[in-house]
Order: C-alpha cells, then structure tokens, then sequence
C-alpha cells in the first residue's frame, strides 16, 4: 500500500550510521588489550622519579619517548592507556554476560508465567531500579575491598555493576516475552504439550535474542563510563592499576599545569564509548525497527 | 462558467533515496460550484496524494509538485506561497479524513478544536467565537451542542467525532470539501446516517465535493461525476450514470464486476487479478497492461493518451477507437 | 481510578520495604558492625559493649525491626565520625544537591526540547544530523571527564580567561551562587540532555506524522502553533514523565559532579562517609534517594493519569 510506502521510504532517510570507523575503532581498543604486553612501550607500572610530570612527546634519558608524558610518578601515560583498555573491557564484557543471563531468565519468566510471578519479579527490578546505583556500587566496592583477580578482573566492580544492571534487561525481555507469548506457534506449541520449559528456549528464546542483542550493544558503553567512574571515585581497584578513570582522577588535581594526564585517557574512553553507542545505534537500527529513532 | 476547481496535468512525485514514486503521474479533472466528484481506486493508487497536493500539504521532505497547474477560483494554487495557501487552507478548501479517532487531537476539547478555524480564519474570540462553534455543530446536526463543548474527542462515539470532523471542515463555509474515505471507519449502519448528511449540508450550503473512495456503491449514491484512478493516473472519467452504464476502461469494468448485485448469484463474487504496479517502478506501456484480459500488443509498449470516447467521457485506453 | 492510584501506592511501599531491607544489610555486609565503628585497636570490652548498645545480640529480624520502626519515625542515627544525627547532616547538605540537580535538569531541558523539537521537525536534515551526533556525545563523554576539562578551559589562567571558580558554592549573593553553578550544572546537564532530546525528537516524530497533525493544517494552522500547540503538547507527556525520573535517578548521580567541583552536597558527603565508614550516613542517603526515586514515579504514574484525558477515562 502506498501509505505504508511513503513511510518506509521516509525511514531510509535516517541517521547515515557508518559502522566501519566505530568499528574499526572499537577492534583498536580489543586488540591494544589483548597484546598490550607487545604494544606498550614500557611496563604501566614503572615509577622513574626523574621523569615526573613530563609533557607529551618528551624523550627521556633512556632514549625512550613518551608520546604522551608522564603522570607524577614518572609512569608513561601511553602504556598505562594501553593497559586500561584492558580493565575497561574486561568489566564491560564480563558485566554485560551476568546482566544479560539474569535479566533474560527473569525477563522470560515473568513474562511467561505472568500472575504473582510477573508481579513479584517485576516489584524486584523496580527495587534494583530503586537502589541509587553508583553509591550501592561504591559501598559494596569499599566494604569488599579492591580485588584484582590475575591482575584483570575487578571481581567486586564486575559483581555490582552485573547486579546492578540486569534489571534494564528484565524489562525489556519482559515486555517482548508478553508480546510473543500472544502468537500463534506458541498456543501451538502449547497444544502439542511442549513443556513451559521447551517452550521458552525453543521458541521463545530465539525470538527475543535480536532485542538482547540490541540491549547489550547500548549498555556497553553505559557500563564502561560506569566502571570509569568507578574507578574515578578510586573505587573497586587497587590505586596503582592503569584503568582511564583512576588516570583522569590523577589528573585532575594538576589540571592547571600538567593537562595531559587528564587528558588522554579521558579521550580514549570518550572514543570507545562514542564508538560503541554509534555501533550500538547502527545494531538496532539492522535488527529491531521498533526501537529505531529512540 | 468556468470551473471552481481545474486541475491539469498534474504531476506530484516523492523523491526517496531508492527512488523516484510517480505517486500522482498526469492527473487532470474539474469540480464545477456545488458539484460532487467521485475519485475511485484502489489504495495506493494515488488518491490521497492528489488530494494533498491540492492543498499543498505534501510529505516533507521529499513529495514535490514537479508539474501542472491546480487552478482554484481561477488561481494557481501550485504558484502560491505558504502563507497565502494557509489562508485558503480551511477557510476555502477544507477536507475530511478518514478516522477521526486519529484526526482530532486528544489533547483538546471540541470547542477548542472547532474553534480554531473561526479563531485563524475569521479572527473570532469569546462568546462570538462560541457562538460560531456551536453553530457548526448544529450544522452537522450534533445533538445538544452546547453540552459537547467541553468533551474530549475519546468521549465521543464514532459516528460523533465524524460529525465533529466534519464540523471543521464546513464551519468556516468553505467552497470545496475534500473528503478522504469518510466513512470507512464508521460502522456500516452510520455510515448511510452520515453520507445522507453530508448531502443534506450540500444541499443547503452549495459546497462541492470531492470524494474520495474506493466504494463504487457510495460513488453511487454521492457524486455527479466520477474519475477513476489506477497508478498515479486516471485512466476513465465520466458523468456517474454514463460510467455506470457504459464503462469503457476494462480497469473500471473490473471494478464494477466486483460490485455485488442483487441479482447475481452469491457464488460468483468478482475480483480483479494480480497486484497494482510498485509507483516507483511502473512498467513502460500501460500500467495496468499486466492484469488487463484484453491486453494487446501497443499496451505494453505505450501509455494510451486520454481520448474522448462520447459526451464528458474520457478513457486512457487503446481499445477505445480515435 | 482511584484503585489505579491506591494499587500504585502499595506497589511503591512494597518496594520500599524492600530497599529498607537490603540498606539494613548493607550495614551488616562486613559481619560484624562493630569492627566498623570502632577503632582498630579498641578492647573487646568496648566492642562488647557497643554490641549489646545497638542491639545486635537480638536475632537478625528484631534489629530489622528496630531499624525499621526507628527509620519510620524519622530516627536515622547518628553520625559515627561527627557523632551528630545524621538528619541534621542530610538537612544540611540536601539544599546544596538539590540545587544542583535542579539547575542541570533546567539547563538540559532548555538544550534539549527546542533542539529535540526542531530536529523532529526538520527531520532527515542537516540541524537534525547535528543534533543526533549531539546526542550521542552526549552520552559518551564521561561527565567526571567533561567537568576537569571545562575547568581547565574556563576555570584555570591557562587561556588567560579563567571567567569562572572552580569549586565550592559561592557565599557571595545570589550572582555569585549562580556564578559558581554554572560549570557543574553544565556538567551534568549535557549528559542528562542527550537522553532529554533523543525522547523528545522521537516522540514528535510519532506525533508529527499523527493525522490531526495534519488536520491542524488543513485547518490552515500556523506551522510554529502546529508543532507547539498540536505536536509538541501531544509530545509533552513522556518527556515530562522521563524528566521527573531523571531528576530522582540524577540525585544519586551528583556523586561525581560534586567530587569534581567540590560542590558540598549529599553526594561528596556520602563518599566521604563511605570511606570513613560512616555507616549511619550512608544508609540514610541510599535510602533517602531510593525513596525519592519511587515517590518520583508515583507522582509521575498518578500525574500521568490525571494528564492523559484518554488514560482517565480507561481507568
């Protein structure tokens, strides 16, 4: 029909989202975490007193250069950016996973069964919506400490934040499971006695994976600022780790005169996350057409 | 006398990254004072383009008016400005659209709602401005209008809201009305209710009409004349009794076939095959050359030019003899 | 109707009792409270003592309970490090939080609703690329980020035109309050205004393609009264809805700002008492927030219905 025409055609008109550079991007970060070993040019951590507070570019006695400066320890701000890739998407990933699995199960149950069980899963993500999230993080990451297991993961910020978030996911799996539940081939499924077990796997399950898809691509980049400030908050890691947020939060008291310690890692978690929201953006615009232009 | 509304070679395409749609592709027809026009299609057909491009109020960005002329009161309406169309908008041509569950704004009341037009056009306010409402919802006969003023458009039933819509087209005492399937979401018992009454304000207003359906049965009862429309153009127009009895387009003699009549045996309901053509693909030749039983051989080569096949009866068919 | 409301209600108490649970447990997380509030090297007699003082030889439950019934009638405790009640405390920084918010939604919502109308409007556009590639810096420049960097641009001689203080809350008069409140309400508020302006850009855009949109104009309605009196009214509502959310969801999110700018509000009081240990204080404030926020969509659910003429009806 025309009508409908019209609208479709108007749609091709949307936002011109290329997702070769965000992408290409977002691969720069994974692979400068994975083989940060061969990449840094010094060790994130090596203090030199003598090369404290230098400028970008400034060649030290050794003959190495350091692109960009050093902080006041005299550590090389490239090599500890390097190495923060790694604890910003090592968080981001292990995050999105807990979130995901326990807001598709909860999201599928509730919306499956409905009844007492719908409201009581649903009155239990209104109180983790409830609970002002970054200060519940900070508490927990204080009480338990900064762990960091294999020098990587920051098992306490993975927890809370993984804790924290899936009931953004429970909603939203919630909503559409209500939706597929109404369709035909499951009363079908129904009526061939498949159990509500086989029923949510099988046939709901990979019916909603396009909207999961969709929900972990838009909160990875809300989950690396989180994690960033965080650990700008000098929360849930150890206060030596190279991670972005701690590097700004070192910064950020020299601002004045010694700018680039700020700087740099905060540009590199503006790049990541703007690359990943763009990504994210372009993933939902290919697989969900109900969530386009919010 | 010349005519009130002429429309000639009209041309309205959407420019779409994909494409071009020939949404209204050559579109010439007339509305004489006081007269009723029938506009017959399938949806899709172009219709409602038409009907906003001669308003002027086109799907931004990308519907464009690239050729003809849409001379109303002996003016060109393609030539003039927003601001002098917005002063012909309601206040001369109006129009009624298809589902005034959607068409009125939830958000205000009737009053509000009809009273814009008297406010925009005739620069009312207060108890004039009220008074004006309340005339035009007697007008299309509301019962107890006064008590309507302060309902909200979902506190009113189907055939209500209608009447309310059609209030706002006919208050400021346009001379044309266009009215875009006005019955199709009514229920069917309303729907005769509704079509008597807007021939009743016609009588006693003058207003012409356009009418826009693709119910060859409310054509019927409604209109003077017809056109028919088919892919962006109108391949038959004639007096409504003339096409009726002597259709000459094979498009329109489906259409009437379609028609379920009285005598016919229920078994044997009609309908037309295959798919009207992609607007922005049409094929070469004539468009609707793919579902035509009597397809020849020119028809898929060339588009037939309009030719006069009796008295105030066009046809856009090569079987139709110079 | 009045079910709807009375239903909503309970649902929010619900939820509240909720959060007052696992705020009593995020005081016993680290077992033993004691060892919290008291020194490292304090007697086991003291801690005996402080134990059997607070109650904590009762079973779990009966110090819910008290926590509970003290919490209800408005005894938060006192303050371990200042030793003071920690509602004085919360009264005293609450104003500060609450201004800063306050400012930041203001400042966005100005940015954001022209910007998120006109972008729909002139849809596909070159103002509405800009706007939606405004969006999404938006929400990828960490704020805490946005806010060192804008002190260094306009708060430091770096440039010769440091035009504004980098810190604190201004004593001076009004002109100086809103003098020292414009770069942390900024810093919050462009986050806060991308969210704002994509809603509010998609939600016009569902309205403008609406048929008594288009009937506005066939009624010969001026375009500014069709997007304002007939779209954006239309619009209005879940922008509305999002904005009052944001506003409770962005209390708890001040922590950074305040960090940043040395603002002294609730949040840079509760990091500091989560460093201190200051148990009492941060319960309160986790709770105090969470409360807000559920009032915040209560209010928000009945002003819905009371909004939405055609929500009313169907109640």
């Amino acid at each position: 029909m025309f009508r409908i025409g019209i609208n479709k055609l108007a749609l091709i008109r949307k936002f011109p989202v290329n997702p070769g550079i965000p992408l290409l991007i977002v691969l720069l970060c994974i692979v400068m975490a994975i083989f940060a070993p061969y990449i840094a040019p010094e060790s994130p951590t090596k203090q030199s007193l003598p090369n404290q507070f230098q400028e970008p570019g400034y060649v030290d006695k050794d003959g190495t250069k350091h692109y960009l400066g050093t902080d006041k320890f005299g550590r090389d701000n490239l090599s500890r950016i390097i190495y923060g890739a790694r604890i910003s998407l090592v968080v981001a990933v292990l995050t999105i996973i807990i979130a995901a699995f326990i807001g598709t199960l909860l999201g599928l149950v509730a919306g499956y069964y409905g009844g007492w069980v719908d409201s009581l899963l649903m009155r239990i993500t209104d109180v983790g919506l409830a609970l002002p999230l970054i200060l519940v993080a900070l508490v927990l990451a204080v009480v338990y400490g900064a762990e960091l297991i294999a020098d990587l993961i920051p098992i306490n910020v993975v927890l809370v934040i993984g804790l924290l978030l899936w009931p953004r996911f429970a909603r939203q799996i919630r909503g559409e499971t209500l939706a597929i539940k109404e369709q035909d081939y499951i009363a079908l499924a129904r009526v061939a006695g498949c159990s509500p077990m086989r029923i949510m796997i099988k046939h709901i399950f990979p019916n909603v994976i396009p909207t999961l898809l969709v929900l972990c691509t838009l909160n990875v980049g809300y989950v690396i600022l989180l994690e960033a400030s965080l650990s700008f908050l000098g929360v849930g890691v150890p206060p030596e780790t190279p991670t972005w947020g701690l590097m700004v939060s070192d910064g950020k008291g020299v601002i004045a005169t010694y700018w680039w310690i700020s700087l740099f890692p905060g540009l590199a978690i503006m790049f990541l996350v703007l690359s990943l929201n763009f990504f994210g953006d372009w993933v939902r615009d290919k697989l969900d057409p109900k969530l386009r232009q919010v | 006398m010349s005519a009130l509304l002429d429309v000639q070679n009209l041309k309205t395409y959407y420019f779409a990254r994909r494409g071009v749609v020939k949404a209204v592709d050559g579109v010439s027809f007339s509305i004489d004072q006081g007269e009723t026009l029938g506009l017959v299609g399938e949806s899709g057909c172009g219709k409602t383009m038409t009907c906003h491009s001669i308003l002027k109020l086109l799907p931004k960005p990308g519907g464009r008016i690239v050729e003809g002329q849409v001379l109303f009161e002996g003016e060109d309406l393609v030539l003039k400005t927003e601001r002098q169309m917005r002063r012909i908008r309601g206040a001369k041509i109006s129009m009624i659209l298809q589902d005034s569950m959607t068409s009125l704004n939830p958000a205000y009341t009737i009053e509000n709602q009809v009273g814009e037009v008297f406010a925009i056009h005739q620069k009312l306010k207060g108890r004039a401005l009220k008074e004006k409402v309340i005339e035009a919802l007697k007008l299309v006969k509301i019962p107890a209008a006064e008590t309507r003023l302060r309902a909200f458009p979902h506190q009113m039933s189907g055939g209500m809201r209608q009447r309310v819509a059609g209030a706002i087209a006919l208050g400021a005492k346009p001379s044309l009305i266009i009215a875009d399937e006005p019955t199709t979401a009514l229920d069917v018992t309303i729907q005769a209710q509704y079509l008597n009454l807007l021939k009743e304000i016609q009588a006693e207003t003058g207003v012409a009409m356009m009418f826009v359906t693709h119910d060859l049965g409310v054509v019927a009862r409604m209109c003077d004349k017809v056109a028919v429309m088919y892919a962006g153009r109108i391949v038959e127009k004639a007096e409504m009794k003339d096409l009726f009895r002597h259709p000459r387009h094979p498009y329109t003699i489906g259409l009437l076939a379609c028609l379920p009549k009285m005598d016919a045996e229920l078994d044997k309901l009609v309908s037309i095959p295959g798919q009207p053509p992609d607007l922005g693909a049409l094929p070469d030749g004539c468009h609707f050359a793919p579902r035509c039983p009597e397809c020849m051989e020119i028809c898929k080569q060339k588009y037939p030019e309009e030719r006069l096949a009796r008295d105030e009866h066009y046809v856009s068919c090569w079987l139709v003899e110079k | 109707m009045r079910r709807f409301i009375l239903s909503r209600i309970l649902q929010a108490i619900l939820v509240m009792l909720a959060v007052s649970v696992i705020v009593f447990f995020l005081g016993r997380l680290s077992g033993d409270p004691t060892d919290i509030l008291l020194p490292h090297d304090a007697s086991e007699e003291s801690h005996e003592r402080l134990r059997d003082h607070l109650g904590l030889d009762e079973p779990l439950h009966v110090q819910y309970w008290i926590f509970l019934t003290d919490t209800l009638q408005g005894d938060f405790g006192e303050s371990v490090k200042s030793q003071r009640p920690v509602m004085e405390l919360v009264k005293e920084k609450w104003p500060a939080t609450l201004e800063l918010t306050g400012a930041a939604i203001f400042i966005s919502l100005l940015i954001a609703l022209p910007v998120g109308v006109y972008s729909a409007v002139r849809r596909g556009g070159f103002f509405d690329f800009l706007a939606r590639l405004l969006a999404v810096f938006g929400q990828s420049i960490p704020s805490f980020w946005l806010g060192i960097m804008l002190i260094y641009i306009f708060a430091v001689p770096q440039f010769g035109w440091a035009i504004f203080p980098t810190h604190g809350r201004g004593e001076d008069g009004l002109w100086d309050h809103i003098h020292h409140l414009i770069l942390p309400a900024f810093t919050m508020g462009w986050y806060l205004s991308a969210g704002i302006m994509r809603l509010t850009r998609s939600s016009m855009l569902e309205v403008l393609d609406s048929d008594y949109v288009k009937l506005a104009r066939i009624k010969g309605v001026p375009e500014y009264k069709v997007i304002w009196k007939h779209g954006f009214k239309n619009a209005a509502l879940p922008v509305l809805t999002y904005s009052v959310m944001i506003f409770a969801l962005v209390l708890g999110g001040t922590v950074i700002t305040e960090m940043v700018f040395a603002w002294p509000g609730m949040g840079r009081m509760v990091v500091d008492a989560v460093y201190a240990r200051d148990f009492p204080v941060v319960q309160t404030t986790v709770l105090l927030l969470s409360a807000v926020f559920v009032f915040a969509n209560l209010l928000v659910d009945i002003l819905y219905s009371y909004l939405n003429p055609k929500i009313r009806i169907a109640r």
